[in-house]
């Protein structure tokens, strides 16, 4: 049966995407990065909200902690315009440390919550910021599936029926 | 295309056809894998910029003018240095070469930086994302849209207290973020998007204003240096031997002189000014845009107000020049990723810009039969018609089916009929127009105009078709339906 947890590369070998949705953006705090966190109706079978909720709540706290304007980016901000800007060439920026911090958190979700329920977060960067893209895969097993496209596979199988419930 | 019978020799040439008609190159074998060397993302951007060592240097095209630029400050600090300085260090002080080489050497890291970073462009949206806009936008205009050309697509938000319309770029495909803006010149849509500067041979926004701001500063410093201390000497020398004597001290330098004093005459002004209104910017948190266009001056009505301004200049300025720099989104120097491989056809890994022959030359040939047979399936399945994501998709522009590459071909197989989304890119594009060209301070640097460009939606129509075919493959029933499936290559074959 094909009720299996799965990891991280099976689902992408094994299973076959059937649709995506987006997080977009919420900008009515400017145009900071954060993302809206209100619960996408096709994720309803597939994960709780709650558990989505704070993905999207921790990526929020993690890109205004990239953003924030406080002593230590003044600090590095006139460090920089004092060499003319040729620090860059050796030194990071606060932001990269944070987005590689955001990098393995992503990883880390994936792998532990939304793999075995047949998702799959895209880091934001890679979309331009603009959203956060999550694949919903149907497994291939679920055989005589007809995919309407619809998340919600009814013969129970995809990564949904996985032991993450 | 011949009309399908169905036996199965038949089939297998059709198969072949198709592989071998949308191949690149038509002598090439079908079975011949192609092993291209990986591309970098930078050789495919979609925009109007040019690209040096590799991908690491960002311009835009027209570079013309940033040369004369470069060569304008190399001349004239290399005549100052050369010819003022030993008199001047010898006279008053060395510290007079000291300081100008201190502001010298500032000036040209700033300008660099300015000219050869990523002013903050967005990548262009991929295919996925497009259509699931595309989607959204249908629900939200009501299904039934009159004519041809649905209205014009904006999203209102509330920043701070301040209702923000964001517009749609066509061309990109995305709702502008505020204050992004088109750049017609480059073709980008760009962050926090101040103006295209000629002179520095690119867009400024986001990630390059403070860069800029660092640049005209210290220029205005500069030419204000080189052009006292000219005087300076100019003066000492003529209480020494009278004026004309001075200046007829050294023949060769004769010309030199007037010129490069002239040059700077002129500079200080109007850098000095350029200087002095984008102070005014930064410290009221505008860009050069939203300041030609009067966004939030209060002339538009006693409730209009800047949204992004903290409120005071002290704040404002050091969020502009000293917050933190967010990163390159475009990754320029990335390798084009191949698709993951999945059997139904990835509409996931392709997050390319237009690079759909580099795409499909990756595409493994088992992949591309099978990815045929279940277009062929597609054809052939009547549920796939109801589909809102496929009917909302946007096909190529007319002429460019003939797209190259072994999977782009199975574009011909579109089972639906054309939306009217095509007339959106060339035609409805032009109602949101808001031609700005203004002189500004006596430096002409384009505001943009907010026209789409069709030759920039060409590349980017592909990789579209591409993964909607993916997509297609994707939903097609998996049952195996030969007789249909030779039955939907007729079909196909017909449109």
């Amino acid at each position: 049966l094909c009720l299996q947890v799965h990891s991280l590369q099976e689902l992408r070998r094994s299973a076959s995407l059937a649709t995506k949705v987006f997080v977009q953006r919420d900008y009515s705090d400017g145009t900071t990065c954060q993302f809206q966190t209100k619960f996408p109706p096709e994720l309803e079978s597939r994960i709780e909200r709650q558990l989505f909720e704070e993905t999207v709540k921790t990526l929020n706290g993690f890109y205004a902690e990239a953003e924030k304007i406080g002593g230590s980016s003044y600090l590095e901000g006139c460090l920089a315009c004092a060499t003319a800007y040729f620090i860059f060439l050796c030194m990071e920026t606060h932001y990269e440390k944070v987005l590689k911090k955001i990098s393995k958190y992503i990883q880390d979700q994936n792998e532990k919550i939304y793999a075995p329920r047949g998702l799959l977060l895209t880091d934001p960067l890679e979309r331009g910021m603009r959203v956060i893209e999550i694949s919903i895969y149907e497994d291939r097993c679920s055989s005589g599936s007809s995919s309407s496209g619809s998340s919600s596979s009814s013969s129970g199988g995809g990564g949904g029926g996985a032991g993450g419930r | 295309m011949t009309p399908g019978g169905g036996s199965g020799p038949m089939k297998d040439c059709e198969y072949s056809q198709i592989s071998t008609h949308s191949s690149s190159s038509p002598m090439e074998s079908p079975h011949k894998k192609k092993k291209s060397v990986p591309k970098r993302k930078w050789e495919v951007f979609p925009g109007r910029n040019k690209f040096f060592c590799n991908g690491r240097i960002m311009m835009a095209r027209q570079t013309g003018v940033f040369y004369l630029t470069l060569v304008l400050i190399l001349v004239t600090s290399g005549l100052f240095f050369a010819f003022d300085c030993p008199y001047l260090s010898e006279k008053i002080t060395p510290a007079i070469p000291a300081i100008g080489g201190i502001l010298f050497f500032f000036v040209m890291g700033t300008l660099l930086r300015t000219s050869f970073s990523d002013p903050g462009v967005l990548p262009r949206a991929t295919p996925d994302e497009a259509a699931d806009l595309e989607r959204q936008i249908d629900i939200a205009n009501g299904s039934s849209s009159g004519g041809y050309r649905p209205p014009p697509r904006t999203k209102e938000v509330i920043i701070n207290g301040q209702t923000v319309k964001l517009k749609y770029c066509f061309t990109c495909k995305i709702f502008r973020p505020p204050r992004a803006s088109h750049c017609s010149l480059c073709d980008n849509c760009v962050e926090r998007f101040d103006h295209h500067c000629p002179w520095v041979g690119n867009c400024v926004g986001k990630r390059n204003y403070r860069f800029f701001y660092m640049f005209i500063l210290s220029l205005s410093f500069l030419t204000v240096f080189i052009f006292a201390f000219v005087i300076t000497h100019v003066i000492l020398r003529s209480q020494q031997t009278g004026f004309l004597n001075a200046l007829k001290d050294s023949p060769a330098r004769y010309p030199f002189t007037e010129i490069y004093s002239v040059v700077c005459f002129f500079s200080v002004w109007s850098i000095v000014g350029l200087s002095g209104f984008h102070t005014y910017l930064i410290s009221s948190n505008q860009t050069t845009n939203e300041d030609i266009k009067g966004s939030w001056s209060n002339k538009r009505g006693k409730e209009n107000y800047n949204p992004y301004s903290y409120g005071n200049i002290f704040t404002n300025c050091c969020a502009a020049l000293c917050g933190p720099l967010s990163p390159s989104l475009i990754d320029r120097r990335g390798f084009i990723q191949p698709d993951t491989p999945q059997l139904a056809g990835p509409s996931n890994g392709i997050t390319m810009y237009g690079a759909t022959q580099s795409q499909s030359n990756m595409c493994d040939q088992d992949q591309c039969i099978q990815s045929t047979k279940f277009v062929l399936q597609a054809a052939a399945t009547p549920l796939l018609q109801s589909e809102p994501s496929i009917t909302s998709e946007e096909l190529p522009l007319p002429g460019k089916t003939s797209i190259s590459g072994p999977c782009a071909t199975l574009t011909l197989g579109q089972p639906t009929p054309p939306s009217s989304m095509p007339n959106l890119t060339s035609d409805s594009g032009l109602t949101d127009i808001i031609p700005l060209k203004e002189e500004h301070e006596g430096h002409q640097f384009l505001t943009p105009e907010e026209a789409p460009s069709p030759p920039g939606m060409l590349p980017s129509g592909s990789p579209i078709t591409h993964s909607h075919t993916m997509h297609v493959l994707s939903l097609a029933s998996q049952d195996s339906l030969h007789e249909d499936s030779v039955r939907g290559l007729v079909k196909l074959s017909s449109v």
